[in-house]
């Protein structure tokens, strides 16, 4: 055996690998890290719960080697850090949950080209080093600093595979519409980080729809299933459009799109009632009156339409969307610009 | 940036990485590798479409090392890809597809026990290295030996997380039911893998059933939405049933073969729901090897157009109030189960 394969025999026997082997965190590639972003090396991001473990710069440059960033990629990184230690995205209750979420990070602005970044043909899955290393750097926080071990701080049932890494841009050149940062208040042009919790990419596949509503019958039944929490409670939801499924909408707005979704999936009130998880008092907790005695009284599994959360990626050509859907509605997603 | 003398940078420069650094594949680590089985190190395992390079006992090595596996991993590597390189399950057409589906493969027997290939709490996430490295060295040999290479063969619009790795053990040690292997027409004691390919697990929540019509009708629910394959096409699907669900089952005396018939026969649209969405074509619903009357809209079109394609498994831990489904690709691939000998 060499050295540097002890080094990695090290970390795999370590509680909070991910099981994966990591780059040994060499002071020399530590350095070398830091010199990515224009940060102080001891300036403290943040305190990661549960365990709350201290992410300075350095110790985020340290899990940014392991996981194999570039230096270049650092800036995202504590930006990305940055939106899910934001008190609002409840990343103390969603490391404990029994559900299977993940934060999903969605980067917007010229930064995430210029980095590598991808958003096109096939960004949820393996091949592009800027996905696949941020995503797995925060993760590798989260267990390390966070302490958020399967079996002892996790109790998800399942996990996911994007509980490995879950990190895209959004492909803003693929896109009809401003990018998805400037629907979130933030400027055009603006480096900007999103963080959501949600659940894996659920393909809806549809090669014949030529009009939006067409579209949007398969999209809108997809959304919304008895299984999932937003059919029950307040709670985010992602939908990807690729390019080519969002060009059929581009007669309208993003904000048409979002409403007419919104408006058409769910389930009536008598169709919850037949599932095991329904509750009276989760329906009338909604942010809307429900009449319980209507069993053709529509729910909609968006309560609040700024919930919905419209991207466009994916590559071309390519029939499909991706929905991912929401927590438990303990966590809200958090925008953020951030400069390089 | 880097400095071009750290041997990490060398793999992730090559098209064929998978974004994640690899241990390198020295000769000392191959041989360590190797030590894993008594097969023949130049035993041709098959060819990887649709590059076609060859698989062999010695490759499969090197890129069980660069996974990060270690020797006692490397059966459950060599029956993994047997698997996925038999012809039912047509890697050839998986590797190009538009769309998301991932191999996953489910190990049965003792062998993945030992290892400790994980079936329970969190299997399907981090932290475990047998499910993380068995799993990512079939993807690295799926990208490098049969170039599956998103843009350059592989096709997939999105792509999805479980595509950089995808492998669990079947909880059979909290199940209360027969274990798949046995299921599939293997005997318990022996060491099984089944491949299948599908979309990424979709979880199913309910902390308050306490029969199973109930806690069904939201497996059934998740089952039938109108976005996946199995909507409008025989496909495969893998209901991933937790500890605690199936408890609920049995304490109403409903054995596997119950839950999966109740699965198939309450999953499905009408003719008239299936109609309504942009990916309805008569030519789809002809095809099915199923009578569908075209002019009846309240023709009830079930998910699973034949029971057998069902998978129904227990995974998950303890507490876990939540079930999985996995829909299928879309009807080209069919489930492998196989023996080996580790």
């Amino acid at each position: 055996m060499t050295g540097e394969m002890d080094g990695v025999e090290f970390f795999f026997e370590k509680k909070w690998s991910d099981g994966l082997p990591v780059v040994v965190p060499t002071e020399e590639r530590i350095e070398r890290m830091i010199s990515g972003a224009s940060r102080d090396p001891v300036e403290l991001i943040g305190a990661v719960p549960p365990a709350f473990g201290e992410a300075t710069v350095r110790a985020i440059a340290a899990h940014a080697v392991m996981a194999g960033c570039r230096p270049e990629y650092l800036p995202v990184l504590i930006a990305g850090l940055e939106s899910m230690l934001d008190e609002r995205f409840g990343l103390n209750g969603l490391q404990g949950s029994m559900n299977s979420s993940a934060p999903l990070l969605i980067v917007n602005g010229p930064y995430a080209k210029k980095i590598g970044l991808h958003g096109g043909r096939g960004c949820f899955g393996p091949g592009f080093r800027a996905n696949a290393t941020i995503g797995r750097a925060i993760r590798l926080m989260l267990l390390n600093l966070g302490g958020g071990i399967p079996g002892v701080v996790s109790m998800s049932t399942f996990g996911q595979p994007s509980k490995y890494t879950f990190c895209i841009a959004e492909n803003e050149a693929g896109s009809p519409w401003e990018p998805f940062s400037v629907s979130r208040g933030l400027e055009a042009g603006e480096n900007a980080v999103t963080a959501v919790a949600c659940e894996n990419p659920q393909l809806v596949v549809d090669n014949y729809a030529r009009n939006p509503e067409q579209l949007f019958v398969s999209i809108a039944d997809t959304m919304s299933h008895l299984g999932c929490w937003n059919q029950w409670v307040r709670s985010d939801l992602v939908l990807a459009l690729s390019p080519q499924q969002a060009a059929i909408c581009a007669d309208l707005s993003r904000e048409d799109v979002r409403r007419r979704l919104c408006d058409l999936a769910g389930r009536r009130l008598g169709d919850l009632k037949r599932a095991g998880q329904y509750r009276p008092e989760w329906m009338q907790d909604l942010p809307f009156e429900v009449d319980l005695e209507d069993d053709d009284f529509f729910v909609p599994v968006i309560k609040d339409p700024a919930d919905l959360h419209i991207i466009v990626a994916g590559g071309s050509p390519g029939p499909h969307c991706a929905v991912m859907h929401g927590w438990n509605g303990g966590s809200r997603a958090v925008s953020r610009a951030f400069t390089v | 940036m880097a400095l071009p003398d750290d041997e990490f940078e060398f793999f992730f420069d090559k098209p064929w990485s998978d974004g994640l650094p690899v241990v390198i594949p020295t000769g000392e680590r191959i041989a360590e590798m190797l030590t894993g089985t008594e097969r023949d190190h130049g035993e041709v395992i098959g060819e990887v479409p649709p590059a076609n390079e060859t698989a062999t006992v010695h490759s499969a090595a090197v890129h069980a090392v660069m996974a990060g596996c270690k020797a006692a991993h490397f059966p459950g590597v060599l029956a993994s890809l047997e698997a996925v390189l038999e012809e039912p399950f047509n890697i050839n057409g998986i590797q190009a597809t538009m769309q998301s589906c991932a191999p996953l493969t489910i190990f049965n027997g003792p062998y993945g026990k030992e290892i400790g290939l994980h079936g329970g709490s969190g299997c399907f996430g981090p932290g475990f290295r047998a499910n993380a490295t068995i799993g990512r060295a079939i993807r690295l040999i799926l990208m490098n030996l049969g170039a599956g290479i998103p843009g350059a063969t592989s096709m997939s619009t999105f792509s999805q997380p479980s595509r950089y790795t995808y492998c669990i053990r079947e909880n059979e040690e909290e199940s209360p039911w027969e274990p798949l292997s046995v299921t599939r027409g293997f005997r318990a004691e022996e060491n099984v893998v089944t491949a299948v390919a599908v979309e990424n697990p979709k979880t199913i929540f309910d902390d308050t059933s306490n029969r199973p019509e109930t806690l069904l009708a939201g497996i059934v629910d998740g089952m039938a939405h109108l976005g996946g394959m199995n909507a409008l096409r025989r496909s495969d699907m893998v209901v991933g049933i937790s500890p605690d669900h199936a408890q609920i089952c049995i304490d109403a005396g409903w054995s596997k073969g119950n839950v999966h018939n109740w699965l198939c026969e309450k999953a499905g649209k009408t003719l008239g729901e299936l109609k309504t969405g942009g990916g309805y074509h008569e030519d789809r619903i002809q095809d099915l090897p199923i009578e569908v009357d075209l002019n009846d809209d309240s023709f009830f079109v079930p998910t699973m157009k034949v029971p057998g394609d069902l998978i129904v498994i227990v995974a998950g831990g303890i507490p876990g109030p939540i079930s999985v489904i996995m829909s299928g690709w879309n009807g080209a691939s069919r489930p492998v189960t196989r023996a080996f000998m580790p």
